[in-house]
């Protein structure tokens, strides 16, 4: 990983601690927006599959719940065919289509959502992705349990992607939880919360935990996206912060969140 | 020799209460009536002493006493009797008892012996004029003294010297006394016969001081001379006599106590002037900017206090000779070295320590200063941290050599580094740092005797820089000028001030260089431009009451290639890139007139009303909300970026209270602000060659009254200020196009800085600031995307931090029993925020408390934690102790 060595450049403050120092949780009065709005949470990928989308709505508090978006009508078209989602009788706001399907390169979809009298729509399409190598392992601090120590590159010329690592020791271990999931992304660009970015937990995992690794291919929209999301959500809460404001979209008429389609590659492995 | 009679006398704490009473009594009278032009005087004393006559003048008419001691014997008694009398007719008295004359120069009654020459009437014009001019210099060490006052006994003719320490007087040939002034020194009386055009150097004692340093001295005649609308002095005895942060005296804390002057956030070095955005206020040492002033991210000032003779803020009006920002100019003049003797300063303390040298290279001609300041911190992380290594340094030189009594030549280097260092990630040594390399070569020279010129090159050199091995993140902003200044002293109430200036500039916004990977970044474009600027000025005094300054500025800027720039489409998307040849591919001018109008509206206040233009053609790009320096990068006005402009009235009203020697200030402006950079939401402001197209422009407006009372003598000194104001600002692509108040929005700002003498070798200082809370976006709501809970932002900067709160004291031992013992030194302990105030610089809504309650970000997202509002302060109750000699 040649722009393992760039990252390098960017992670090169546990000094900044020093800064960091007098940081407490405080009751903060937060004001109220017009909120209830659906939220659109949709990737679909080139795998065959019954692919998904959820539909919830955004809420006041900051861990309130996000209500599902129930009764809507979604479908997908691609200018000829028209592929509608029902939604899940047993998960409320879960939209899937009816039969395994997938998205195809060279193709834009249209996404199409009526709800409460009103019809909003995005547009998305394919771009390549590349494969990844092996992830590596080693012991964790304590040394009984492992982590990750191999993240993709942070900066890349010739692709944009994201990393779903799901992880799971259920084989392993009854005690919860034994699941664990982290995102990595890959964007164009670098940016100065990223290099100063918050200090984050470690997620560590038994031996024997099987990874599942998932690299989604962006294009440049929906990379934009991911980028200002975990710009508001990761990289956010250091002295060195950027000025906050809300993602962008591409769902038409006040609707929050994304419709993405892109090309995955998959594979498992077990951490050794 | 001159004396004063001592009647400002001690100041008790209560008189310091009603100072309180009086700042907010006359906030409301600011602008009420403007004269006290008909006092009326009463003095019924058989029997009264010429001290206690004089000083009871003084507090019925606000007009002040200059005499000399051999002249009047200030204990003898006399019987004096006046009832409803005008001041002239009691002057007509007192000269009659004391067989002396008067004359009156601006607020100031001179006492002296009777003219034979009668120069009294300025208006009937002799035949013949000559000029006098030199240097005011202090007698300990030939520093050359700024804003002294040089005048002539029984007219009403005087002049400031300028910022070397030069006038120039033009007189009728014959006998005149001089009288020449400046606050902390004795004021001299010299006779002169002038017969041909002189040359007069005039060496000032510094008063006989208490071993505590507060100024005992009048300063009425200095007071409106050098009141300039929109411009505030720093002396640095103020700023070392504040109290420290971390052993350090700071020049952004002692900015930061100025009305109209707010910090970013504690820590930072940041400021914002009337509204104006950080970029748009210039430090200058010896003309030389200096673009980057903190140490330590912004905990510490590159400036070092003991290299500064003084230091002049500009708000507005800011003079035709200086630019070019929009918001203020910080005009640092520093110290040309002893000229006499060698003198060793040093101050020491567990976090910095700094060395001084200064003294003669030839006695009475050429004199050096030479001064490090280093940081140790080592001892604070290196058990946590040992591979962390912070530190950084400032070396500051400046030489000097009068070649004769028209030519001085003056060189000086300024090295401002910050070097933070980590060793620890698998053997590779990483660093941020940056430096601020300033130096200027000056010719002082004295064309006849009234041009002065001041041929100045200089350069300012600025680089930051991250690097890993040899791989390395690089920004830069040089520039080398040629600038030559004129003054020219027509007769005494008109003086010219004009020259040319030549800049060039270099730009590095950002690029990453090194080994083999590094390549496949993106090539960041370099930039280089020239200035050409124009200015004149001219003042007129007319009459006794009115002075017009009326001057422009006028600026040529161009974009020189070879280089290749973008253009972009109204909805800044990418159209294409043009690649220029070597030429000028962008040319923007500008014509900035001046004009400011004064009016005394009595001996001791005037009025001012003024109006500026000022343009800008370098900005800082950031799109941070750090109070610290965070790989912001310059870049210069181009095709895309037009040069930022603005408008500025103000109007001001300035009084002086000479019983209590204090000073009130109250200014309102209002001041409109165009091409205002904005950024688009999560602007990509880094190692991006296409930066101009995440800009977005707009206006700004902001407005304000400022209110000061200043006592600068007395064994209770200090200041206290309060500003109302606002900022608000106005983008088309942001917010919605939507106004919304400016970070630096602060309505209300309040300080007062106090020194009291507690005993004669004991100082208390405190300072202590409030003020509104700076605005920031807080989230109205939240959604959810890939298991992370999202903000949204309905509108820019919706909210604001908790209000500032900070109290700073400090004791100031002087441990050498004689003020003229020739090893002097002194203990200061302070304390920064006493009261341990928590001052928050930001909010966060996206981390957990784990099992410290230490906040975090989750990078689990399947973990159940709840996430909390977080806020971070920087620094409560920190103590310092600093040891500090001369030699």
């Amino acid at each position: 990983m040649k722009f393992r060595q760039a990252t390098l450049l960017l992670s090169i403050f546990g000094l900044l601690i020093i800064l960091q120092a007098c940081e407490e949780a405080t009751d903060w009065d937060y004001q109220t927006g017009d909120n209830g709005k659906l939220v659109v949470e949709a990737i679909i990928t080139n795998q065959q599959d019954r692919q998904e989308i959820k539909l919830s709505r955004s809420f006041d508090d900051i861990n309130g719940l996000a209500d599902p978006v129930t009764g809507a009508i979604v479908s997908i078209n691609n200018g000829q065919i028209n592929v509608p989602f029902i939604e899940e009788s047993n998960s409320p706001g879960i939209y899937r289509i009816a039969q395994a399907g997938a998205a195809q390169m060279g193709t834009t979809y249209e996404l199409v959502i009526e709800w409460n009298d009103q019809r909003y729509t995005a547009t998305s399409s394919m771009v390549q992705v590349f494969p990844f190598g092996n992830p590596s392992f080693a012991s964790a601090d304590d040394s009984i349990n492992m982590k990750l120590v191999s993240t993709p590159d942070l900066y890349s010329t010739i692709e944009q992607a994201m990393y779903e690592i799901d992880i799971d020791w259920s084989a392993i271990s009854n005690e919860l939880p034994n699941t664990a999931k982290q995102i990595f992304y890959t964007f164009k660009t670098i940016d100065v919360n990223e290099v100063f970015k918050s200090q984050a937990t470690k997620v560590k995992f038994p031996r024997g935990s099987r990874v599942i690794i998932t690299k989604y291919g962006l294009n440049d929209d929906f990379a934009a996206y991911l980028r200002a999301l975990v710009m508001e959500t990761e990289w956010q809460g250091s002295p060195f912060d950027e000025a906050p404001s809300s993602l962008p979209t591409n769902i038409s008429d006040g609707g929050l969140g994304y419709f993405g389609v892109c090309a995955i590659r998959r594979d498992t492995f077990l951490a050794e | 020799m001159a004396n004063k009679p001592s009647f400002p006398g001690l100041v008790t704490s209560c008189s310091l209460r009603k100072c309180f009473t009086l700042f907010i009594t006359l906030s409301f009278l600011t602008f009420g009536p403007l004269s006290c032009l008909a006092q009326s005087l009463n003095i019924q004393s058989s029997s009264i002493s010429v001290e206690d006559l004089l000083q009871e003048i003084t507090v019925q008419s606000g007009m002040d006493f200059s005499f000399s001691s051999k002249l009047i014997n200030p204990k003898r008694k006399i019987s004096f009797k006046v009832k409803n009398a005008t001041l002239e007719n009691t002057l007509d008295l007192l000269s009659q008892k004391l067989n002396i004359a008067f004359s009156m120069v601006d607020q100031q009654i001179i006492l002296h012996e009777p003219l034979i020459v009668d120069d009294t009437a300025p208006l009937s014009r002799p035949k013949k004029f000559y000029t006098i001019s030199g240097f005011i210099n202090d007698a300990q060490s030939g520093e050359s003294l700024i804003g002294a006052t040089v005048s002539i006994k029984g007219t009403a003719q005087g002049v400031s010297t300028n910022s070397f320490g030069f006038y120039a007087l033009q007189l009728p040939k014959g006998d005149h006394t001089l009288l020449v002034s400046y606050v902390g020194f004795q004021a001299q009386q010299m006779m002169i016969s002038l017969v041909k055009n002189q040359n007069q150097d005039i060496p000032l004692q510094a008063a006989s001081v208490d071993l505590i340093t507060v100024n005992i001295q009048n300063h009425s005649l200095e007071y409106l001379q050098n009141q300039q609308s929109g411009a505030m002095d720093l002396n640095p005895d103020d700023l070392n006599n504040m109290p420290e942060f971390g052993g350090e005296s700071g020049l952004i804390r002692g900015l930061q106590s100025l009305p109209g002057i707010k910090s970013h956030s504690d820590g930072s070095a940041f400021f914002f002037v009337r509204g104006g955005h950080k970029d748009q206020n210039l430090i200058i040492i010896d003309d030389a900017p200096i673009y980057n002033p903190s140490h330590l991210f912004g905990f510490y000032s590159v400036i070092v206090p003991e290299f500064t003779k003084s230091m002049q803020i500009y708000k507005s009006d800011i003079p035709v000779h200086l630019g070019d920002r929009l918001s203020s100019i910080v005009d640092i003049r520093t110290k040309d070295g002893n000229l006499n003797k060698t003198e060793i300063n040093a101050a020491f303390n567990p976090l910095v320590s700094r060395l001084s040298l200064e003294g003669p290279v030839k006695e009475g001609k050429s004199s050096y200063f030479i001064s490090y300041r280093a940081s140790n911190f080592k001892w604070i992380y290196k058990n946590r941290s040992p591979e962390a290594n912070l530190k950084f340094s400032d070396f500051n030189f400046k030489w000097n050599y009068k070649i004769n009594t028209k030519n001085r030549l003056y060189f000086t280097l300024f090295i401002a580094d910050d070097q933070f260092q980590n060793t620890g990630i698998l053997n590779n040594s990483s660093s941020l740092g940056w430096r601020n390399v300033a130096s200027t070569i000056r010719w002082n020279h004295i064309f006849g005797e009234r041009l002065f010129s001041n041929t100045i090159l200089y350069s300012g050199n600025y680089n930051y820089r991250i690097s890993n091995g040899v791989n390395r993140w690089d920004s830069s902003i040089g520039r080398a000028s040629l600038k030559s200044d004129f003054t020219y002293y027509h007769r005494n109430n008109q003086t010219s001030k004009f020259g040319i200036e030549f800049n060039g500039f270099t730009f590095n916004p950002g690029g990453i260089s090194g080994e083999g990977f590094t390549s496949l970044f993106p090539k960041i474009q370099q930039d280089k431009a020239r200035e050409t600027v124009l200015y004149a000025n001219h003042e007129f005094k007319w009459g006794k009451r009115w002075i017009l300054n009326a001057g422009f500025r006028t600026a040529t800027w161009e974009n020189l290639g070879p280089n290749t720039y973008f253009n972009f489409d109204e909805n800044y998307e990418l159209i294409d890139s043009v690649v220029t040849e070597e030429e000028v591919y962008q040319r923007y001018q500008h014509f900035d007139p001046r004009l400011q109008l004064q009016y005394k509206t009595s001996n001791t206040s005037s009025i001012k009303l003024s109006y500026g233009r000022y343009n800008q053609n370098l900005q800082l790009i950031t799109n941070s909300t750090s109070p610290f320096t965070a790989l912001e990068v310059w870049l210069p006005s181009s095709p895309n970026i037009k040069p930022q402009s603005a408008h500025q009235f103000s109007l001001s009203y300035s009084k002086h209270f000479p019983k209590k020697q204090i000073d009130l200030t109250a200014e309102a402006y209002y001041k409109d602000m165009n091409n205002q950079i904005d950024y688009v939401d999560h602007a990509n402001t880094l190692l991006n060659p296409l930066v101009e197209g995440q800009l977005r422009f707009g206006t700004m407006e902001s407005y304000g009254l400022e209110l000061m009372l200043k006592k600068k003598v007395g064994r209770l000194n200090g200041w206290m200020t309060y500003t109302y104001s606002r900022a608000m600002r106005q983008t088309p692509d942001v917010n919605s196009g939507r106004i919304y108040p400016a970070f630096q929005d602060r309505p209300h700002d309040f300080s007062v800085m106090l020194n009291y003498g507690l005993k004669p070798r004991i100082l208390l200082s405190a300072y202590w600031t409030w003020y509104t809370g700076s605005t920031f976006s807080s989230p109205t709501g939240f959604y959810t995307f890939n298991d992370q809970t999202v903000p949204i932002y309905d509108e820019k900067h919706n909210d604001r931090l908790p209000n500032y709160n900070r109290l700073d004291i400090a004791f100031k031992f002087i441990l050498n029993k004689k003020a003229t013992a020739k090893f002097q030194h002194d203990l200061t302990f302070s304390i920064y925020n006493v009261l341990a105030h928590k001052n928050v610089i930001d909010v966060n809504f996206n981390k957990i408390e784990n099992g410290n309650a230490r906040p975090i970000v989750q990078a689990n997202l399947l973990a159940e934690d709840q996430l909390r509002a977080t806020q971070s302060d920087l620094l409560r109750f920190f103590p310092s102790l600093t040891y500090t000699f001369k030699l």
